[in-house]
This record gives structure tokens, C-alpha cells and sequence, in this order.
């Protein structure tokens, strides 16, 4: 009998020294955890694949923000402050995967928001995704208008729309001398491109401009001489290209290998990646991009201005790495943050409303959203690569220039 | 206009050619439609990238490295893995030779990733004019290497012993076997030679252009064409048809649009399916 006691007295002690320790062990994590309140944001974006030169310039956007907002305290959130963490996964620049990965950020990591990838058709698949859960996608640099013309209620784009992006570069080359009189244009098949592509030939077309070239190439083309030696015979006063970065990178390598001249040269955007120039070399010179924000732009914010914005990136990654991917992440965030302090909560339905009634400057430009998400107050500028440096040729600055028409390839 | 479509049709040409004949030789002497071949090219291409940031040197330089490399690869892969199922038929080899293509491709997102890569020699961009017709340097090198390594692989064949083996082998495996040549030693060869080209292919390839881990897909349907167009085996078969190959996309580009270049590719080769079976040449490889 009293081995049976000791025996009991032994197990109820053993249970004890177990529950204390498991006490000790959980306790301080549920103190802190209910002391510190923190917004998880998820994000699916490409930091390998096709587009990861530019989906990894937007994490990094994504990164200095939430840096930048916790080192203020955080996000306030109906008058507490609330610290930011983003999760991120890889979606290697494959919609199927990006799609997943949003999913699985909303079911399984149960994020408060979802910050979105890049490019248009990968939102096209993740904002389905979020639609569907009623979760609010800002999409910093995702503007096919076909997205906004679905009828969904929580998608925002952060940029102008891709129908217009480029009609800034053919309003500037129609005021230049000698004045253009034709055009070809070389395009990917891709939705975000074709887009753009279909704006910017209308309004070329309004100008006047006569179209001698068109030409729809698929995402695997690498070998465009045909479509250049077709070019070429055409003698065209304007060239506009639209693609990717391998794309755009072959092109125009290949334009310098045939000797296909022009009075004007495009990219869509890729011109403006930092690696553009390094690859190129010269060869990259002269070429023109839509530009979506600029350092030399001068807006103001309630956070920050463009000019303390540039400060703070340029002192944290250097000049370099100032781009308007990165920029546009940024601003991803402040205007969840200015959503998020408008709702006084995190109900996705109350940040809608937010941004949806929501009209504002930041560092980066104005905003303001019509019924289909759309950033009706946005305007593209245009830069030009002059001598390995991007120039902001439009809006015009004093003692800037656009450089028309540029020297041939033989004289380069 | 016409005169620089030809020369496109051509230079290009000359690359399909002999990405060709590597899938070729395989496919006719083995009876094995080895699917990893682009990804095989796509290996040598990264072999190249790589030893030339390395080195510092003109990536052109490390050609002998991709070939090697790339031959050593193949041997092992057809001693060790293939050679086990060669007895199988032709559904299980390309069963493992699919899977083996995913293997690599896997391999290479692990040690370059998906991001592009490519090589930037000081005489890219560069061309010259003759008879009207822009001829860049790199494409014409590309052209002259391609048709080289073709004529070398024919006159190996032909005129050596090592070559009249596998010739035999391809004619008559059991034949051969009773003569005393070693099989399964000739496949390994013939898949390493196979996987060789590939590898040289490779290295000339990213000269003009930049490369993914999924650019070797891209080669699938060329190599097939190449193969078929040509008959199964024969270097000059494939070497005409990857020269006809070359044309009719420079065409299609020239007559119909851009748009139209995979289709008509596809087309062709789907015409000459149905009516030559045999290819452009008429008759599959033979001794």
C-alpha cells in the first residue's frame, strides 16, 4: 500500500514539474505575442524566372517599406500601432504557381493583406484568388486594363493603366525634328504588352502616323531577325518594341548585328531596369521607356516627399538601386497604411471602401480610384538612356533634352 | 531583302543542322528518342557561362570544355541508366529519357536558377556587309562550327574504325555482336557523342543569345524535324534538312508575318510526316 502511494506521489510530481515547464516555455511567448500586435501581409512575387529582375526589385520595395513603417512604430490601426511582417514565396514568374502561393498565403498563413506580384498576367490570376476570399490586392506595377474591366470590387492598381502608358513617348516624338511620319512596332504576346502596344498605336495613329510594321512574336522567341531584316526594308522613323528583359536584351542586340536604324527606339519599361545598362553597354543608349516615377519628380506626402524618399532609399541601397519597381512597392505600403488609418481596422471590406473614397498625393505621385480600381490621377513620364544614365526627358526639365534622332549603329 | 531572308535562312539553318544531328544519330543508330537533348544543349551553354565568368575568358574559348563535359555526361548516363533498359523499347527509354530531362533541368535551376544568363564577347553586334546582305559575326561562326562538326561526325563515321562499329551496330545489332563488337560499349559512345555536339551547340548558342533552364524545350520540335526531314541517322540528311529548316522560318517571317513561323514549321513537318515518312532523303540510316 505505501509503495502504491509513492508510486502516485511520484506520477502527480513528475505532472507537475511537466506543466511548469511547459508553463514557462509557452507563457512568455503569449505575453509578448499579446503585447506586441502584429499585421502579417503575404506576397507572391518572382524572385526567379523571367520576370525576376524585375518581381525582385519590387520585394525589394515590398522589404524597405515594412522596414522602414516598424522602425516608426508600425501600422496604426484604429489608434494602436501595429508592427508589419511579409511573407514571402517564390513564384518563379509562373501565374499557376502565384496563384497557389495567394491561396495558400489567405488559407494557410492566414495574412491580413496580400501585397501582389508583378506584371499583369500574374495579377490576373492572383487577384481571382484574392477576389474570391474578399482580400484587398494593391497592384504596384500590374496595369492591363483587361484586369480592371472584370467587375472586381478589391483590386487597386497603383500605376496608370497600360493603354496609356506609352501614349506620352509618341506625343513627345510627333513635337520633334524632322517630324516622324511612320512607325513599326515589334511585340511580345502578352497581355500587359499587347496593351500597351494597342494604346500606343491608336494614339500614333490619331497623330498621324503612318504604320509600316506590325509583328506579334511569342514568349520563347529569341532569334528576331526576320522580324528586323523585315523592319529594316520598311525604313521606319519610329521604333517601338515591346517585351521582357530577354527579349528586349536580343532585339536590340540583334538591331545593332543587322544595322536596323530608326529616329526613335522603345522598350516597355525594361530600359529602366538597372541591370539594362550593364548588359548593353552602349548599345543600350537612346532608348526610351515609359517612366511611372522618377527621383526627379517632385511630389509631397503625408509620410514623405519625394525628396526625403530618395534620401531614405539612396542611404539605405544607393543610387543605383532607385528605381520605380522598387519605389512602386513603397508606395504599395503607405497607401495600405493611409487605408488601413482611414478604415481604423483590418477588414478588408472597410480598406476597400478606404481606397476606393480615397484621394491623395504621396512621394510618388497622386491617387485616386475609380469604380474599377483604376488610378484615374496618374500620368506617365518618359525617360531616355543617355551615355549609361537614365534621364528624365519628359515632363520637360530645364537643360534636358531628348536626344532625336541618334547616331546609327556604325556611329555609335 | 530576299538576299538577307536567305542569308538568315541559312546561318540559321547551319545551328538546327547540327543540334539535329546529335538527336539524329541517336534516334536512328540507338532506336532512342533521347528527350533531354535540349536541355543537353541548354547544360553546355552553362558550362560555357560558367568557366568563362570564372576564367575571364571569350566564352567561345571554353568550347572544348562543354564538349567534354557534355561527352562525359552522356557516357554515364547511357552506361548507368539507359543501358539498363535499353531491351525495354522505345516507350520506356523515353520514359527515361524524359525523366532524365527533368532531372537536369532541376539540377540547373538549383546551380544557375531561372533567372537569364548570358555572354556578352567584345564582338557581339558586329557584322559585315557583302553583296547587300548584313552578315553578323557571331551568326556566321555559329554557321561555320555547326557545318564543321557535321562534316567531322560524317568523315568519322565513314572512315574510321569506331565509327564503321556503330554503323554496324545500327545496321544489325546482333550481326555486330557476333563480330565481336561490344554494344553496349558503341551506345554509350554513340550517346556521348550524341550528348557532345549537344554540349558544343550549346556553347555557340550563348554567344547570341541568353539561356533559361527551360530554353532546351524550346528545341524539341527542330530536333525532331531535323531528324525526321533527314532521315533517322543520316548527318547529310540532317544537315539539308536543318538548312531547309532554317529557310522555311526565314520565309514564313518574310511572306506571311512572325506569327505565322511556328505554324508553318509545324506544318512542314506534319506534310512531310504524311508523305515522306522517309524524310527528304528518302531512307533512314543504313551502312
Amino acid at each position: 500500500m505505501n509503495n502504491i502511494k509513492k508510486g502516485k506521489g511520484f506520477g502527480v510530481l513528475i505532472w507537475r514539474i511537466t506543466l511548469t515547464c511547459c508553463l514557462i516555455l509557452v507563457l512568455p511567448g503569449a505575453f509578448a505575442s499579446a503585447q506586441e500586435a502584429k499585421i502579417r501581409i503575404g506576397a507572391a512575387v518572382s524572385m526567379t524566372g523571367t520576370l525576376a529582375k524585375e518581381g525582385s526589385l519590387l520585394k525589394k520595395g515590398y522589404e524597405t517599406w515594412a522596414e522602414w513603417v516598424n522602425q516608426r512604430g508600425g501600422v496604426n490601426v484604429g489608434g494602436t500601432p501595429n508592427k508589419v511582417e511579409v511573407i514571402y514565396y517564390d513564384d518563379k514568374g509562373d501565374a499557376t504557381t502565384s496563384a497557389k502561393l495567394t491561396e495558400k498565403l489567405i488559407t494557410e498563413d492566414k495574412v491580413n493583406l496580400i501585397l501582389s506580384p508583378y506584371s499583369s498576367g500574374i495579377v490576373a490570376a492572383t487577384s481571382s484568388i484574392a477576389e474570391k476570399y474578399g482580400y484587398v490586392t494593391l497592384a504596384p506595377m500590374a496595369n492591363g486594363d483587361f484586369l480592371y474591366e472584370r467587375g472586381f470590387k478589391y483590386l487597386f492598381s497603383v500605376i496608370a493603366m497600360a493603354s496609356q502608358v506609352h501614349i506620352p513617348i509618341v506625343e513627345l516624338a510627333v513635337k520633334q525634328t524632322p517630324k516622324p511620319k511612320t512607325f513599326a512596332m515589334a511585340v511580345l504576346d502578352n497581355a500587359y504588352t499587347l496593351t500597351v502596344a494597342e494604346g500606343l498605336r491608336k494614339r500614333s495613329q490619331e497623330l498621324g502616323l503612318q504604320e509600316v510594321y506590325y509583328g506579334k512574336f511569342p514568349f520563347n522567341m529569341s532569334d528576331f531577325s526576320g522580324i528586323l531584316t523585315t523592319i529594316k526594308s520598311k525604313e521606319p522613323d519610329l521604333l517601338f518594341f515591346g517585351g521582357f528583359f530577354p527579349h528586349a536584351t536580343s532585339f536590340y542586340r540583334q538591331a545593332k548585328e543587322l544595322n536596323v536604324n530608326s529616329k526613335l527606339y522603345t522598350t516597355t519599361g525594361t530600359s529602366n531596369l538597372p541591370d539594362w545598362v550593364s548588359t548593353m553597354g552602349k548599345d543600350g543608349d537612346y532608348v526610351l521607356a515609359e517612366e511611372h516615377w522618377s527621383p526627379e519628380m517632385r511630389y509631397k506626402g503625408s509620410f514623405l516627399t519625394t525628396e526625403s524618399f530618395v534620401d531614405y532609399w539612396v542611404r539605405k541601397h544607393g543610387e543605383q538601386q532607385l528605381n520605380q519597381w522598387g519605389s512602386s512597392g513603397f508606395v504599395s505600403g503607405i497607401l495600405i497604411q493611409l487605408a488601413i488609418g482611414k478604415a481604423g481596422s483590418l477588414d478588408q471590406t472597410k480598406i476597400k471602401d478606404a481606397l476606393r473614397t480615397m484621394e491623395v498625393e504621396t512621394f510618388w505621385g497622386k491617387f485616386k480610384f475609380d469604380e474599377k480600381g483604376k488610378n484615374i490621377a496618374a500620368r506617365c513620364g518618359v525617360t531616355q538612356i543617355q551615355n549609361g544614365k537614365k534621364v528624365l526627358v519628359d515632363p520637360p526639365r530645364p537643360g534636358v533634352k531628348l536626344i532625336y534622332p541618334p547616331p546609327s549603329w556604325k556611329e555609335r | 531583302m530576299l538576299g538577307q531572308f536567305i542569308a538568315n535562312g541559312l546561318l540559321q539553318g547551319g545551328f538546327y543542322a547540327c543540334i539535329g544531328v546529335s538527336f539524329s544519330i541517336i534516334f536512328g543508330i540507338m532506336r532512342i528518342i533521347n528527350l533531354a537533348q535540349g536541355t543537353q544543349i541548354i547544360l553546355g551553354a552553362y558550362v560555357t557561362y560558367t568557366v568563362s565568368q570564372a576564367l575571364r575568358i571569350d566564352p567561345f574559348f571554353t568550347l572544348p570544355v562543354s564538349v567534354i563535359a557534355l561527352f562525359i555526361l552522356g557516357y554515364l548516363v547511357q552506361k548507368y541508366i539507359i543501358n539498363l533498359v535499353a531491351k525495354g523499347g522505345l516507350v520506356i527509354t523515353s520514359l527515361i529519357t524524359f525523366g532524365l530531362n527533368l532531372i537536369l533541368i532541376n539540377i540547373a535551376l538549383l546551380i544557375w536558377r531561372a533567372d537569364f544568363k548570358g555572354t556578352n564577347p567584345w564582338y557581339m553586334g558586329m557584322s559585315f556587309q557583302a553583296i547587300g546582305v548584313t552578315i553578323p559575326y557571331v551568326r556566321l561562326l555559329i554557321f561555320v562550327i555547326a557545318v564543321l562538326f557535321t562534316i567531322s561526325l560524317e568523315l568519322f563515321f565513314r572512315k574510321t574504325a569506331t565509327g564503321n562499329s556503330i554503323r554496324a551496330t545500327a545496321l544489325n545489332p546482333k550481326a555486330a555482336q557476333l563480330m565481336g563488337i561490344d554494344i553496349g560499349k558503341t551506345y554509350c559512345l554513340t550517346f556521348a557523342i550524341g550528348s557532345a555536339l549537344a554540349g558544343a551547340m550549346g556553347t555557340l548558342f550563348i554567344l547570341a543569345m541568353p539561356i533559361s533552364p527551360f530554353t532546351g524545350g524550346d528545341f524539341l520540335i527542330i530536333l525532331f524535324s531535323v531528324a525526321i526531314l533527314g532521315g533517322l541517322g543520316s548527318i547529310r540528311g540532317a544537315l539539308f534538312a536543318g538548312i531547309v529548316l532554317g529557310m522555311i522560318e526565314s520565309f514564313s517571317v518574310m511572306f506571311m508575318g512572325i506569327e505565322y513561323q511556328k505554324i508553318m514549321l509545324n506544318l512542314f513537318y506534319l506534310l512531310i510526316l504524311i508523305f515522306l515518312p522517309m524524310g527528304l532523303m528518302g531512307k533512314r540510316f543504313y551502312g
